[in-house]
């Protein structure tokens, strides 16, 4: 199956007064569909508090192994919640979106073309270096993602958290996109 | 020409200092009058703000920290073991100190990320997640448990273990 949502991108270039106009741009992006099992390996070795967890990155990532997204929750404490793995998706969604949709419209074939993967890989400057080398069971977990094989997905994802201790996620393999289009546009 | 002469070495030393290392150190604040500089000061602080080779101090750690009696409790806990297994599988121990704190010098340990961490009080307690950039063990564990902290470091008090 070959499950893909799409994300809506408004007024991302605002600010850019020469860009093109792609208030109703639409890329095609991989399914949120069991992306809770990919938040989770994502969480454990990505998303701590010293790297991708921590609100001075660019690329945030909300979770168990490090910042919540509800204030009232405690880092460390309590399983990645389905609302914390849907602001997971947005953010990784939203890295690249054409070239993502260009991957995921072309099968997932050269998935290292997507530089948050040659990240991962350490094929590219990182300061995490490699977290994920190429065919481990991390990669091949963003991998499988990324082609849109959802229910392969429980497998490599599971396996790459090794002796983690990251609790399994307590949904039912929904993820809630709820909190990504929170942003509301001050009027000038 | 006497202007280029004092400029050049001013903007040479301007450029070389990182504006935000220097803000972090500010931002730490003025030793505790009563606790002299060393082993003892700031526990609770973000120890590599200072000791990670950018300076001020002089020695430098590769995993430093302060352990307490609870993630809620700021009672130290001297005589807790710390341990770091980098990704190399090469481990590094400290013992915390009076205060609580604890530090192995770049000297004594090659810090390999990404890396897993024990604490032994009077029960070993492995710490949950990752270390993956930082063996500054007080940047994370600020203070009382909240969304961005899980409190911190801490393990059941040794009893009767003596002061380092």
């Amino acid at each position: 199956v070959k499950a893909r949502g799409s994300i809506f991108l408004s007024a991302l270039l605002v600010a850019c007064a020469d860009a093109p106009d792609t208030s109703d741009a639409t890329f095609e992006v991989p399914s949120s569909r069991r992306f809770d099992v990919v938040a989770r390996t994502l969480d454990a070795h990505c998303g701590t508090l010293d790297c991708h967890g921590a609100s001075s990155r660019n690329f945030r990532l909300f979770g168990f192994s490090g910042r919540r997204l509800d204030p009232t929750h405690v880092s460390g404490v309590g399983a990645t919640t389905a609302l914390e793995a849907g602001v997971d998706y947005c953010s990784l969604t939203a890295i690249e979106p054409e070239v993502l949709a260009r991957v995921v419209v072309e099968g997932g074939v050269e998935p290292e073309r997507l530089t948050f993967l040659r990240k991962a890989r350490g094929s590219e400057e990182h300061v995490g270096e490699t977290v994920f080398a190429e065919g481990s069971a991390g990669d091949e977990c963003l991998v499988t993602w990324i082609s849109g094989r959802s229910d392969d997905l429980a497998a490599p994802c599971e396996a790459s958290l090794g002796d983690l201790r990251d609790p399994p996620p307590p949904t039912d393999g929904t993820v809630d996109l709820s909190a990504c289009n929170s942003r509301v546009e001050r009027s000038p | 020409v006497k202007y280029v002469a004092w400029a050049l070495p001013l903007a040479f030393a301007l450029g070389c200092s990182d504006p935000l290392h220097d803000a972090a150190v500010d931002a730490l604040g003025p030793e505790d009058p009563a606790v002299p500089e060393g082993p003892l000061h700031r526990p609770g602080q973000p120890c590599l703000v200072c000791h990670g080779g950018e300076g001020p101090a002089e020695k430098e750690f590769a995993v430093a920290g302060t352990v307490y009696a609870g993630p809620n409790d700021p009672t130290p806990v001297p005589g807790a073991i710390v341990e770091v297994i980098g990704n190399n599988l090469r481990s590094g121990t400290a013992s915390a100190n009076c205060a609580g704190n604890f530090f192995i010098a770049v000297d004594d340990f090659t810090l390999v990320l990404p890396a897993t961490t024990t604490v032994a009080g009077a029960a070993s307690k492995p710490m949950l997640t990752l270390l993956n950039r930082t063996g500054s063990c007080n940047d994370c564990h600020r203070g009382d448990p909240g969304p961005d902290s899980p409190g911190r470091v801490w393990a059941p008090a040794v009893l009767g273990a003596e002061c380092l």
